[in-house]
């Protein structure tokens, strides 16, 4: 009763507070597990902010701030986002429920994380041209001018504080100190202490060697030792600060944003063969030994009883640390499923409220389906909500229907798309993704950064056609607004393919963008037809003879075969 | 028919039956590429057997490994674009100094170790902003000193328009081939659009120049299919040389991953099909039906292909539309499909190539699971020696089949 009249009280001052107690009230009918984990939660935060910012807030106000995006902030820099309310759909979204959307670029969600293999100039210009400030981190991004205004992130971070990969060859060589062998013993998961090494180890992701030989994998950190846990993350925040520090040196604005995991398991990273299978796939301890729970050598000690609980323990110590170097720190994880890999685990739980700040700020599903918003039971406990998940799936380069249907059904819900890791299978340049693909990525998260009202979303799932009064999808064509411009960025993928001008539009310029979406040459020429319509030809003096579009009743057309599954831009002018 | 005849006859003018006999290999100094690129193009000439590039500054740093010869660019202009003054005997041997020294810092690089090594100099219509005589001296001067070290040392122009941007300005200077002996080209390559270089018959009146020792280096067909197709194919059908070039950046592409991968493949065809020693016989242009075709290339509108020269037999193609089909070089069936690079490299581990999957019209490639998750068909290899394509996705996106001979 106290509780409801200070946030009335409150609410006067603070435009989300009604909506905070709507959600709080919304908590109660989730259960009393989801609401000891909020209570506790926020009570936590609250103790965090009174110390740190050395001010005294209220409770409710705090809760008038928090309870606005329960485990995400509204934008990258932690302040809350107003005008929510209840959608139609089951989940509250803390975020405007649809019709008020107030993103801005510097959300946390606006997001890359396809940075593997990738030069650091060609994201940063990639995203540079996209808009795109939140980035997994590449190293040498902190020397580079482009990454002035973004955020890194690191992804898998406890990797980088050991030596994870062991080579089961060059163990049978002998080529490995004893200091290795017995920090590897010690610090790391063990399947059975009573083997000899190697085979005491538990073993994580297999890399892809020559004839899939098994002989070289990634070796786990024993989460269940908080000594192994505190020295990892005291390397990781290292690691940080020194990137942080390095791009303040060189004058370069690049922020801490925090981290990201592939597939990860609240059960651990584990890799192994079981039921008589020839190959290793992501399994839990408990497959392996019948308990979630690695074995120890004599003389070190467990301070956890299972390895999922030291798991949370990391992540939850791991954010209240890296706080420090930046108080909205954001977790992102990459699971392959997002209910079977992640979610299951973690609705089983009843001790959440002992690891704050474990859970992740959004979660992007890898694998090709739309489960990341159609799966029911991942929001049955509202611990996620449909705005803190996306599809990051890079298995669809040439199935343009199945991207549809991940990027429609993405942007629909007001979910978010983007890549991570690779970008596509193998794909070590952001020059090598199709075309169709840097743009439809992304749909669903500028969707989201356009404030594009959910009710202006239409998607026809079974035709496949999306439309947006700022994007369009079709088995022919793609297109999308680039947020905060009026840019309008598209792809041609059949002879079929047709752009509408977006309503209330015209267009100024049309230019070609190269791989990296930089617009080069210029801007192409436009001739008035005796229909009138118009076609679009190279300006340059050796190219005017090439028409490229034709612009008719409202719609661009491709004009030549030439330009089919290039990407361009439409400049737009706003008609008077 | 009579077209095609008539092309073949066209094509012999100004050859010698000697002209079938021909013996390029992939050392040849014409197997390069042109100006216009970074140092990204090391990995692209690697794959493709291209052995010499045009230097652009840091290349040296971009080394990794594959033995390069290069090709520096107007080595009489500063920068790429201030001319040294070259008016007097004194001033030539020192722009010869000059050049020769910015030479040498180009060609090595960590640890001062030679890494690249010249193979030659690339004018860009070399006669602009110039006074002829002088520029007729530097570059007889500049060729007898680059010749102390390198004595095969080659020059090839880039011109608007081999007639009028050299012949007929060289040719009112009397005795300019007897005065100025290195000054004159071993290659002269077009750069604007068009055949002129084919067609002027002024270029090859006085017998000095034959097909063999002109081509194109032209980026201006960038989105127009049929005229980069028809000027493709009578490069090849004549026998004259191609390479990719853009000396002034117009095109904006900054590599050769920025290039469409139709006009990477049309700027090897005429290049490849000299290298493969495809007989010009052999090489067809049939001008109403807009097919060229020999045992080792083929283009339409629909599709570009061509076989890569050298003992790997592999098969270099793009699909222009959809429903597009390409011919298979001739004796040749497909091993396994792969998907390449924009910088037509393989990709690494998980990308393995397709294997066929025989059907009833013939051998079907899919695309495989960890790419796309149904497995889309990709082409279809059927009896007629075409590969046909199977979906819109794929357009305007290079590929490359290794072949085996047909049983």
């Amino acid at each position: 009763m106290l509780r409801d009249l200070i946030l009335q009280g409150v609410g006067k001052f603070c435009g989300g507070v009604k909506v905070c107690s709507e959600l709080f009230i919304c908590r109660l009918k989730a259960g009393l597990r989801g609401i000891a984990h909020r209570v506790f939660a926020v009570r936590g935060r609250a103790l965090n902010i009174k110390l740190h910012r050395g001010c005294v807030l209220s409770y409710a106000a705090l809760l008038s701030v928090l309870c606005s995006a329960p485990e995400a902030s509204g934008n990258g820099n932690g302040a809350p986002v107003a005008g929510a309310k209840q959608s139609d759909s089951a989940e509250a979204r803390p975020n405007g429920g649809g019709e008020a959307l107030n993103y801005t670029l510097d959300d946390f969600r606006n997001y890359f994380g396809g940075s593997w293999g990738c030069s650091p100039n060609e994201v940063l210009t990639y995203c540079k041209n996209m808009n795109i400030r939140h980035i997994m981190y590449v190293s040498g991004m902190e020397n580079n001018r482009l990454a002035d205004g973004c955020w890194f992130y690191f992804e898998s971070p406890e990797y980088m504080t050991y030596n994870r990969i062991i080579d089961f060859d060059k163990v049978a060589e002998g080529k490995y100190s004893q200091s290795d062998i017995d920090k590897w013993q010690r610090d790391c998961a063990l399947l059975d202490a009573s083997k000899p090494f190697p085979k005491n180890l538990a073993t994580g992701w297999f890399f892809n060697t020559p004839k899939r030989s098994w002989k070289v994998c990634s070796l786990i950190l024993d989460f269940q030792q908080k000594r192994v846990v505190d020295n990892a993350i005291k390397v990781i925040t290292a690691r940080a600060k020194n990137v942080v520090d390095t791009a303040k040196k060189n004058s370069i604005g690049l922020k801490f944003g925090g981290y990201i995991w592939d597939v990860p398991q609240p059960t651990g990273d584990f890799y192994g063969f079981v039921n008589g299978s020839k190959y290793a796939k992501q399994v839990e301890l408990k497959d392996l030994r019948g308990v979630d729970s690695a074995d120890v050598l004599p003389g070190n000690v467990h301070d956890f009883p299972t390895f999922s609980e030291g798991m949370l323990y990391y992540y939850s110590k791991l954010r209240s640390e890296s706080k420090k170097i930046n108080p909205d720190v954001k977790f992102i994880i990459d699971p392959a499923y997002l209910w079977e890999h992640w979610q299951e685990h973690i609705d089983r739980r009843s001790d959440l409220d002992k690891f704050p700040g474990a859970l992740p700020d959004l979660i992007t599903e890898e694998f090709h389906t739309t489960n990341f918003v159609d799966d029911a039971r991942v929001f049955k406990s509202g611990l996620v909500k449909k705005d803190m998940v996306a599809t990051s799936t890079f298995h669809c380069w040439y199935d343009t229907d199945v991207e549809i249907l991940l990027i429609g059904a993405a942007a629909k819900e007001g979910a978010w798309s983007t890549f991570f890791g690779h970008t596509g299978p193998g794909c070590k340049s952001i020059a090598d993704i199709p075309a169709r693909m840097k743009i439809s990525r992304f749909i669903a998260t500028w969707e989201n950064l356009n404030n594009t009202p959910l009710s202006k979303r239409e998607f026809d799932r079974k035709n496949l056609v999306y439309s947006s009064p700022t994007a369009q999808m079709t088995l022919d064509a793609f297109g999308a607004m680039k947020p905060q411009t009026s840019d309008f960025f598209f792809c041609m993928v059949s002879p079929k393919g047709k752009i509408k001008i977006p309503d209330g539009y015209k267009i100024s310029k049309i230019k070609a963008l190269d791989p990296l979406f930089n617009k080069i040459r210029s801007p192409l020429k436009s001739r008035r037809n005796g229909d009138g319509s118009r076609t679009y030809c190279l300006n340059e003096k050796w190219g005017l003879q090439s028409r490229l579009f034709n612009l008719k009743d409202g719609y661009l057309e491709p004009a030549s075969d030439a330009v089919l599954n290039e990407a361009f831009v439409m400049e737009l002018k706003k008609l008077k | 028919m009579k077209k095609i005849i008539f092309t073949l006859v066209l094509s012999l003018a100004g050859f010698s039956l000697f002209a079938e006999d021909f013996k390029y290999n992939n050392s040849d100094f014409r197997n390069f590429v042109g100006p216009g690129w970074n140092g990204s193009l090391i990995p692209y000439c690697s794959v493709l057997g291209i052995r010499a590039a045009t230097y652009s500054p840091g290349l040296q740093w971009a080394y990794k490994g594959a033995y390069m010869d290069f090709y520096y660019p107007d080595p009489d202009k500063i920068d790429g674009k201030k001319h040294v003054d070259i008016s007097s005997a004194e001033k030539i041997k020192s722009a010869v100094d000059s050049a020769m020294k910015r030479v040498s810092n180009a060609s090595k690089g960590e640890g001062k170790r030679e890494v690249l090594k010249l193979r030659g100099f690339i004018f860009y219509n070399p006669l602009s902003g110039v006074s002829l005589p002088d520029k007729l001296a530097f570059m007889d001067a500049l060729r007898k000193e680059a010749a102390k070290s390198n004595p095969d040392v080659k020059f090839i122009f880039i011109l608007d328009d081999i007639s009028k941007s050299w012949l007929a300005p060289v040719s009112e200077i009397k005795d300019a081939r007897a005065l100025y002996p290195g000054a004159f080209p071993d290659l002269m390559l077009q750069k604007s659009r068009g055949v002129a270089f084919l067609e002027n018959a002024e270029i090859y009146a006085d017998g000095t120049v034959k097909k063999s020792d002109v081509g194109r280096a032209c980026f201006e067909n960038l989105y127009d299919i049929a005229s980069e197709l028809r000027d493709t194919a009578l490069t090849a059908v004549n026998g004259s040389w191609s390479t990719y070039a853009d000396p002034k950046g117009e095109t904006g592409f900054y590599g050769p991953e920025a290039v469409p991968a139709r006009l990477k493949i049309s700027s090897l065809l005429p290049m490849w099909e000299n290298l493969n020693n495809t007989p010009l016989s052999e090489r067809v242009w049939d001008e109403e039906s807009k097919i060229y075709y020999s045992p080792t290339a083929y283009m339409s509108e629909e599709a570009f292909g061509v076989m890569s020269p050298g003992k790997n037999k592999k098969f270099y193609f793009v699909f222009n539309r959809p429903g597009a089909r390409v011919m298979l070089p001739k004796g040749y069936t497909v091993k396994f499909i792969n998907t390449i690079t924009a910088k037509f490299n393989l990709y690494p581990h998980v990308r393995r190539p397709f294997p066929p999957k025989h059907v009833a019209e013939g051998k079907m490639f899919n695309v495989h699971m960890w790419m796309s998750p149904k497995k889309p068909n990709l082409v279809l290899e059927r009896d007629d020696g075409f590969l046909y394509l199977q979906g819109d996705a794929y357009t305007n996106e290079a590929f490359m089949a290794e072949l085996e001979p047909k049983p």
